[in-house]
């Protein structure tokens, strides 16, 4: 079973993304800051991070230079609400860029894409 | 009758004995009848010896022509003889002489020896005997009174009268002192008494005698008594002479000696005399000075030769120059000797005295020092050369009049203004050089200039004539010249020619004339824009007769696209009937440039004239090397062509085109660059061109050119206020798209926090509905109300991200696509909505288009956009048609609709940012699509106007690299 860490600040989205993923199949992990991921994912191992950018202390784009520091294997993807960082070239560095959105069918195939077990719909 | 004859000898011997005329009393037998004493003691003979003796015994018949028995009344020249036979001749008068009343044999002859004279040294001789007596009576410069013995006057000559002033016959027979001279002095009266008693010999007296008229003279008197041969006194003489004149006389020349001397002795200049051997006889105290002659003196006598350096030989010289210059040398320049071995120069004045023969006796010399004379004498002679040569090359007439007005002196200034010599002009006056016909005037002028009471210059123009009859201006001042100026008396009068000065003047009035002219046309020209009328004004100008008057002119301008010199413009009569009719009607209808100017403005020329028919049959290729106006015109250079054809100068083709072959051609130049031609001739009148009408023309070429450039600018001016203007309205436009866009920021920034702010929570909501339906059955009842939430989740979703796109300022990132298969993929994307819109799509595009460099999704998104937009136009139902098209590198997408159409105020606003007519939607839709196709140099416009429903136009370069090129070159250009 994969296991994901999910880093966001939002206390409610890091429920219904637990929620979601764990109703998809994966075990999930959740952060509410880049310190503590980091953290974690020194003990931990994880398959996939998805990574919110706009955070209090480090920010998203910050601690995927970190993730991928530890582990330049690891699949991260960016679920943010700014499209902004699009733009960011240590973005570039993620796997995806997923806006953040109420319908979740878009980070949830990205998510699988990642993982290699991509069941693309259409 | 004896005693009457014894009384008769009596009385004839009483008559011959008492006469004093020499003569004889004949018979009329030529008988001596008697002699009287003067006849007998003039014969030296007695009475008794020539009584009873023929006449011809005194008169011989031999020594005698005439017939002397019997005597006959008359003159007769006769000569006689004394008792020693000299002869005497003589000259007779014969008249008969009668003693009483005798009878007719008594008649006697009386002959007279009136005049004779005798042998010389015979004492005989009457003339001298009357010439004594009238020189003792009449010319003797003493006064003579004699007396006799009783004192009685019996002679008192003319000199005693003019002496005492007392008539002589008031005084012959009177006795001295008491009836005459009776206030002499009683010396002379006691003297003279006294020599008529004992024999006085010249007693001397003086005494002062004052005459009838008051007047004392001094007298000397000498009175002595007159002795007879018998020792008896017979009477008394006194000569008196008047001694008062030479007593002032002495005195006169005592003083005057008296005044030489002391000239002589004070005058600077030495002065001495010579004797004719050159001895020195008199020195003056300057000469004894010079001379040293204290000491010369000391050692002999001194000569000429000491005093000269010249010696001896030099005095010589001297002496022969003055016999040769009739006594007199003047200016002598040499050295005198002064002694001690010193010389000064000298210059000598020399003159012969005279004795009293008149012949010369000794030479006065006076000498003047040079050494000291020298430096003033040359100072004047320089001041006199310098007068003489200020005057004689003083450009002005110098004139010097004498007082008859006639010429003295007439120098080099007068010849050359007058060219007149001074030899003809010489005693001459100025009558001459008065014009003809203002002879009277003109004298009383010429007077009038001189007679200045107060002598001062006085200033006067006046017109006088040369030799050659030309006229001069000359002022002229005259002078009174007085005596004292070097002996020249008469009037100074100096002539200044001002001929040339007046001509200027002339000519700058009419320059003035001409410049107002010009200044007319400028104003007349400034006043106009239009190029046409200004240059029309210019002809004006050229032909009018208060212009430059010529008949005719002509306006040639290049034209570059032919390269022709082509006619463009005319002016003038096409004969001469025609020119005499406008001639006259401009001249009685218009009186200055001006009022010509002005109706020209408002009825402009006639285009349709001969002459303008004639110039615009005029073009001449600008290669055209053998014509000469193409010569004119592209050497800058004018011409005043006269009889061209037959000069040779211009072709016949040329001049018939004209109808003149004598014309004046001066280019047109802007700068430095000839535009065309003006031609100006004068066909009618054939007035002859002269090169100051040819410089005037050149000056209205000028101002033709000037015209023409000026309107150049102009144009050119109205072209820059426009492209400003349109820059002007971009600037704004851009201003107000900046000021648009800073406002957008701002709210762009803010919308974009609330954006990001509100989307976490809408992600959570949205999410968990989604997860809770999932979870309910398929009837529960709660699933229409969460998907409720869903719903609204997602639209508040969507505006965010278009209100989030809208703020991200992403460049399109270009690839070629198919324009066909990107609406196709977009129409396949709303599948669901076109299915439940009940719309219909037609599809238009063109087939096989270019591949579009563009942005796939932004572009797709502007086509959801339209799309959406069309279908919310027709809610209920209508036709979607999309259409495309090419021209040149753009690509044309209209979208249509037949919906409810857009309002004209909409439509300005469509494209503005929350600028919505929709309840629902950001009202950004249609600002974003328009942003994306700026972004893709593109233009989005709307079509509302024809019919009901709407168009949009997408216009898009095709290639990108193509119009960012056009771009570059723009800005460059407006650069």
């Amino acid at each position: 079973m994969k296991k994901l860490l999910i880093v966001d600040d939002e206390k409610n989205l890091r429920m219904l993304y637990k929620t979601e993923f764990e109703v998809e199949g994966y075990l999930v992990d959740t952060a509410p800051d880049a310190q503590k991921a980091l953290g974690m994912f020194e003990h931990e191992r994880y398959d996939l991070v998805i990574l919110d950018i706009k955070m209090p202390g480090m920010d998203g784009v910050e601690a995927l230079g970190k993730f991928l520091g530890r582990d330049n294997k690891i699949p991260v993807i960016i679920n943010s609400a700014y499209d902004s960082y699009k733009d960011n070239f240590m973005s570039w560095a993620a796997d995806s860029y997923v806006i953040k959105s109420a319908d979740l069918t878009e980070l949830k195939q990205k998510v699988k894409e990642a993982l290699g077990e991509s069941i693309f719909e259409f | 009758m004896v005693t009457l004859i014894k009384d008769k000898e009596t009385l004839l011997r009483l008559v011959l004995q008492t006469s004093s005329e020499a003569l004889v009393l004949l018979d009329p037998a030529g008988t001596i009848l008697g002699a009287s004493l003067k006849l007998t003691e003039l014969l030296n003979t007695d009475w008794q010896h020539l009584a009873g003796k023929p006449f011809t015994h005194v008169a011989p018949t031999e020594l005698n022509a005439a017939r002397l028995c019997p005597p006959l009344p008359g003159k007769r020249r006769l000569t006689v003889v004394d008792s020693a036979g000299s002869r005497i001749h003589s000259l007779w008068e014969f008249m008969p002489w009668s003693a009483g009343t005798g009878s007719a044999d008594e008649t006697l002859t009386a002959a007279y020896m009136k005049h004779w004279y005798g042998g010389p040294e015979s004492g005989r001789d009457s003339f001298l005997d009357e010439a004594v007596h009238e020189f003792l009576t009449d010319s003797l410069p003493l006064g003579v009174m004699v007396t006799d013995r009783s004192g009685k006057v019996v002679l008192y000559n003319n000199c005693q009268e003019r002496i005492t002033g007392i008539p002589a016959d008031q005084v012959l027979g009177s006795t001295l002192f008491s009836g005459y001279a009776s206030h002499a002095p009683d010396e002379i009266k006691r003297k003279f008494w006294q020599a008529l008693k004992e024999p006085v010999d010249m007693s001397l007296h003086e005494f002062d005698y004052t005459d009838r008229q008051g007047v004392t003279r001094r007298f000397r008197g000498r009175i002595s008594s007159l002795i007879g041969p018998d020792g008896v006194i017979h009477g008394a003489v006194q000569t008196l002479e008047d001694v008062s004149r030479p007593a002032q006389l002495q005195q006169e020349i005592d003083r005057t000696r008296g005044f030489l001397t002391r000239l002589l002795e004070t005058t600077p200049n030495p002065i001495f005399t010579t004797d004719m051997r050159g001895r020195l006889t008199f020195s003056n105290k300057a000469a004894d000075e010079m001379l040293s002659l204290h000491e010369q003196t000391a050692q002999g006598p001194v000569t000429a030769g000491d005093i000269f350096l010249g010696g001896e030989r030099e005095a010589g010289q001297i002496i022969q120059y003055l016999a040769e210059r009739q006594g007199s040398v003047e200016n002598y320049e040499t050295y005198i000797n002064c002694g001690n071995n010193t010389e000064v120069p000298a210059s000598l004045a020399m003159s012969y005295l005279y004795d009293q023969d008149g012949n010369p006796e000794g030479v006065i010399s006076i000498v003047q020092i040079l050494a000291r004379e020298r430096k003033l004498e040359s100072e004047i002679q320089r001041n006199e050369h310098y007068l003489a040569t200020f005057i004689q090359n003083s450009p002005d007439a110098v004139i010097v009049l004498d007082e008859q007005a006639r010429v003295k002196t007439w120098n080099q200034g007068a010849a050359n203004m007058f060219s007149r010599t001074r030899e003809e002009m010489v005693g001459q006056t100025l009558d001459g050089l008065v014009p003809p016909e203002e002879q009277a005037i003109d004298t009383s002028r010429l007077g009038r200039v001189e007679f200045n009471s107060d002598g001062k210059l006085k200033h006067y123009t006046t017109e006088l004539v040369n030799a050659r009859g030309e006229r001069l201006v000359v002022e002229a001042t005259s002078t009174e010249l007085s005596e004292r100026f070097n002996g020249v008396s008469g009037r100074l009068i100096i002539f200044r020619d001002v001929t040339l000065r007046n001509r200027l003047e002339e000519i700058l009035k009419e320059n003035l004339a001409e410049l107002s002219r010009i200044n007319e046309i400028s104003e007349a020209l400034l006043t106009s824009k239009d190029l046409d009328e200004t240059l029309g004004i210019i002809l004006i100008g050229v032909t009018a007769s208060q212009g430059l008057g010529f008949n005719r002119a002509f306006l040639l301008l290049i034209d570059h696209e032919d390269q022709v010199l082509a006619g463009k413009l005319a002016i003038g009569p096409s004969d001469a009937s025609e020119a005499g009719r406008i001639w006259n009607e401009i001249h009685s209808r218009y009186n200055t440039l001006r009022e010509l100017f002005e109706a020209y403005k408002q009825s402009g020329l006639d285009r349709d004239s001969h002459v303008n028919r004639v110039v615009r049959n005029l073009r001449f290729p600008l290669n055209d090397r053998d014509n000469p106006l193409i010569t004119a015109l592209l050497e800058k250079k004018s011409l005043n062509i006269v009889n061209g054809v037959s000069m040779g100068v211009l072709s016949p083709e040329l001049a018939e085109q004209l109808s003149s072959d004598t014309l004046a051609v001066v280019p047109i130049v802007c700068e430095y660059r000839s535009v065309g031609l003006l031609l100006a001739d004068n066909m009618i009148n054939r007035r002859p061109i002269d090169e100051e009408a040819v410089s005037k023309l050149r000056m209205f070429a000028n101002l033709a050119s000037q015209t023409i450039e000026r309107s150049r600018l102009y144009h050119s001016l109205e072209e820059k206020i426009q492209a400003l203007n349109t820059t002007y309205r971009e600037l704004k436009e851009s201003r107000d798209k900046l000021v648009r866009a800073e406002r957008l920021s701002a709210l762009g920034q803010l919308a974009a926090h609330v954006a990001h702010e509100i989307r976490n929570p809408l992600v959570s909501i949205g999410g968990f509905a989604r997860n809770l339906v999932r979870e309910l059955a398929e009837d529960d009842p709660a699933r229409e109300k969460i998907d409720v939430i869903i719903e609204e989740t997602d639209r508040l979703e969507r505006y965010l991200n278009d209100t989030l796109t809208y703020m991200r300022h992403n460049n399109p990132v270009f690839r070629p696509e198919d324009p066909n298969r990107l609406v196709h993929d977009t129409f396949k994307m709303m599948d669901a909505e076109l299915e439940e819109s009940r719309v219909k799509i037609v599809d238009q595009l063109m087939p096989d288009p270019p591949e579009v460099e563009l942005d796939a999704d932004q572009i797709r998104q502007v086509l959801l956009n339209l799309f959406r937009n069309a279908l919310e136009a027709m809610p209920g139902g209508g036709t979607l048609t999309v259409r495309s098209a090419l021209e040149g590198n753009a690509f044309i997408l209209s979208v249509a609709d037949t919906g409810v159409g857009i309002g004209e105020q909409e439509r300005d606003k469509l494209f503005a940012a929350f600028f919505t007519t929709k309840t629902t939607g950001s009202g950004l839709g249609l600002t974003i699509c328009s942003q994306i196709i700026r972004n893709h140099r593109g233009v989005i416009s709307v079509d509302s106007e024809h019919g009901p429903g709407t168009v949009f136009h997408i216009t898009l370069p095709v290639n990108q690299a193509a119009i960012r090129e056009a771009e570059h070159e723009e800005i460059a250009d407006r650069r």
